[in-house]
């Protein structure tokens, strides 16, 4: 089938192309974090080098260890709002018709493509009212803010893609709307929330805006923020940052080998059908 | 026609008025902590954000009344040369982003279509690139485009002289779309892939027997039957592209100078550095209405997918 499009030599090519540009970046990432400062100078090492993990030992501190804890409360937590409001939300816009449907979309998709900056001031305000600036709560709100309407749109496809007759058997047996929801529809739909989860926690883990805005206390500051803020200072030291980024890119990498074929064919559900 | 026959079934137990306000109430509740939810978090800080471009606000009024000065400000900030150069700086972005980004994803899908292992593998790699934070590959990829770094290194070896990526002329405008299309390919490629699998084997094989060319299968039975998956894919990445940030703040800031600005940046530099807060806001303003535009033909073509 379409054998020679598939197997030629140009396929070969291209997958060995990808490799490499996929590839190398990663392996040069973690090369510049097992180095000296004074080997990443000399620029002839490449990738052929003594390793040390000097560099990690002087990284790793309590204050690294409690920016991880950090990031991962402030992920966590947007995960778990973002998703049981959006959940609902997302399976009712499957299920009902007309105007007020289409109005809610719209504004989903609005809201979805409004920059994250135009938000900044406004939020500030809002979150200094409830007293919920320097809060780790206060940053929670704002990512589940921002990523509760791209976690609406992921997850519609997968509840567009149940039949209506599982629910309406539900209905005739006499569960409620919350009964058919929550027994019969949401079990099915388990692959669409764990994608959705998925995406929103990598998410909320590299948020840094909002972060480094609305938290005051550094003790407070996610991993993401560590790294923002070293960005902007002069003589960067390469080695210190790359085995920071190594550090904050281990638990997305744990959580990723588990979820890959989950985010493989979930994703491209929205866009294809 | 299955759905109105299980209708059908359903009316003969429950009076369909009842039936019917039963259901409306019941989706309401299931939208209303979110609708409740965004309408505090989301809805009013863009009302606000309207209230601000037609207001003055500066340091000194930020946190109490805002005296109202209309659309003269909206007019007089989208004259200014920033917000043309940041224009025309976002569209050369979004147009690498997404041209890149497409033409990259399916050629990567076209290659990995075979399978097997290394195909596997190549895919979840470039996936697992996309998933990272805009953070985190930001920050690698701006020390990879360093003078010390991977790319000029790769480079020297065939004695080509250090390419100051981000920092000369547009040159890190380019670069931060190309790094940002890094990031897209992988995105647009299972979208295609997904495609390609969708694709009706039959004809397929067809082809195989009419001893059509590789080339010939592309261009007259593979691109016709991904176009629709391909519109709606040119307008989720040109969202995409529209408001990133992310890659900028980290790799450029930006710069240097305004040279990689766009408008989503401009009005963060306007609000955060020169503290303009109206004008920062009359820039996000109007970057939103241009994507509002976008919004609608999207919401459009979606709806033609899934009727059709």
């Amino acid at each position: 089938m379409t054998g020679s499009l598939r197997r030629g030599w140009i396929s070969r090519a291209g997958t060995a192309l990808l490799l490499l540009l996929y590839g190398l970046p990663f392996l040069w990432l973690v090369a510049t974090s097992l180095k000296t400062e004074t080997e990443i100078f000399s620029n002839e090492a490449g990738l052929l080098f003594q390793p040390t993990f000097d560099t990690y030992r002087a990284i790793l501190d309590s204050d690294l260890l409690q920016a991880c804890v950090n990031s991962a409360i402030i992920a966590a937590g947007t995960t778990a709002l973002t998703l049981a409001l959006a959940t609902p939300a997302a399976y009712a816009l499957t299920r009902v018709r007309g105007m007020l449907v289409n109005v809610s979309l719209g504004l989903v998709i609005v809201l979805q493509i409004t920059p994250q900056p135009a938000s900044l001031i406004p939020l500030y305000r809002v979150l200094g009212g409830w007293n919920l600036l320097g809060t780790q709560l206060g940053v929670i709100l704002a990512d589940s803010a921002l990523l509760l309407p791209f976690c609406v749109l992921i997850l519609r496809p997968f509840f567009l893609a149940i039949p209506r007759e599982v629910e309406e058997a539900g209905t005739v047996d006499g569960a409620s709307p919350w009964g058919v929801f929550w027994r019969i529809v949401l079990p099915i739909t388990l692959n669409g929330v764990a994608t959705a989860a998925t995406i929103i926690f990598f998410i909320a883990w590299g948020e840094f805006l909002y972060a480094i805005t609305f938290l005051t206390d550094a003790s407070q500051y996610p991993i993401s923020v560590l790294i923002a803020g070293q960005i902007g200072m002069y003589g960067i030291q390469w080695s210190k940052m790359m085995a920071i980024a190594v550090v904050a890119s281990l638990p997305i990498l744990a959580i990723y080998v588990f979820t890959y074929r989950l985010l493989r064919d979930g994703l491209a559900l929205g866009s294809v059908r | 026609m299955k759905t109105s026959v299980a209708r059908g079934t359903v009316r003969r137990t429950v009076p369909r008025s009842r039936r019917r306000l039963r259901r409306v109430r019941a989706e309401w509740l299931f939208l209303l902590p979110a609708a409740l939810f965004l309408a505090t978090l989301a809805a009013y800080p863009f009302v606000e954000l309207v209230h601000m471009s037609v207001s003055q606000v500066t340091a000194a009024n930020i946190f109490h009344d805002w005296p109202f000065v209309g659309a003269s400000g909206l007019q007089a900030v989208a004259a200014t040369a920033d917000f043309r150069e940041a224009a025309v700086d976002t569209v050369i972005y979004v147009t690498l982003v997404v041209g890149v980004g497409l033409l990259g994803g399916l050629a990567s899908a076209v290659m990995l279509w075979r399978g097997g292992r290394i195909a596997g593998f190549t895919l979840a790699l470039m996936v697992f690139g996309w998933a990272l934070p805009g953070l985190i590959n930001g920050t690698a990829w701006r020390f990879l485009l360093d003078k010390r770094g991977m790319v000029d290194t790769v480079l020297g070896l065939f004695h080509v002289a250090p390419v100051y990526w981000l920092v000369d002329n547009r040159l890190p405008l380019v670069s931060v779309a190309l790094v940002n299309a890094w990031v897209a390919v992988p995105f647009a490629t299972l979208v295609y892939r997904a495609a390609l699998l969708d694709l009706p084997k039959d004809v397929l094989a067809s082809a195989d027997v009419d001893g059509a060319r590789p080339g010939q299968v592309l261009r007259y039975i593979v691109l016709p039957l991904l176009r629709p998956c391909t519109l709606v894919l040119a307008v989720v990445s040109l969202v995409y592209a529209f408001k990133s940030f992310d890659f900028i703040y980290i790799m450029t800031f930006g710069g240097p100078g305004t040279a990689s600005t766009t408008l989503p940046f401009l009005s963060y530099r306007l609000a955060f550095e020169l503290y303009k807060y109206s004008d920062g806001a009359a820039v996000a303003l109007v970057t939103v209405l241009v994507v509002l535009v976008l919004a609608v033909i999207y919401i459009r073509q979606v709806g033609r997918e899934e009727r059709g």
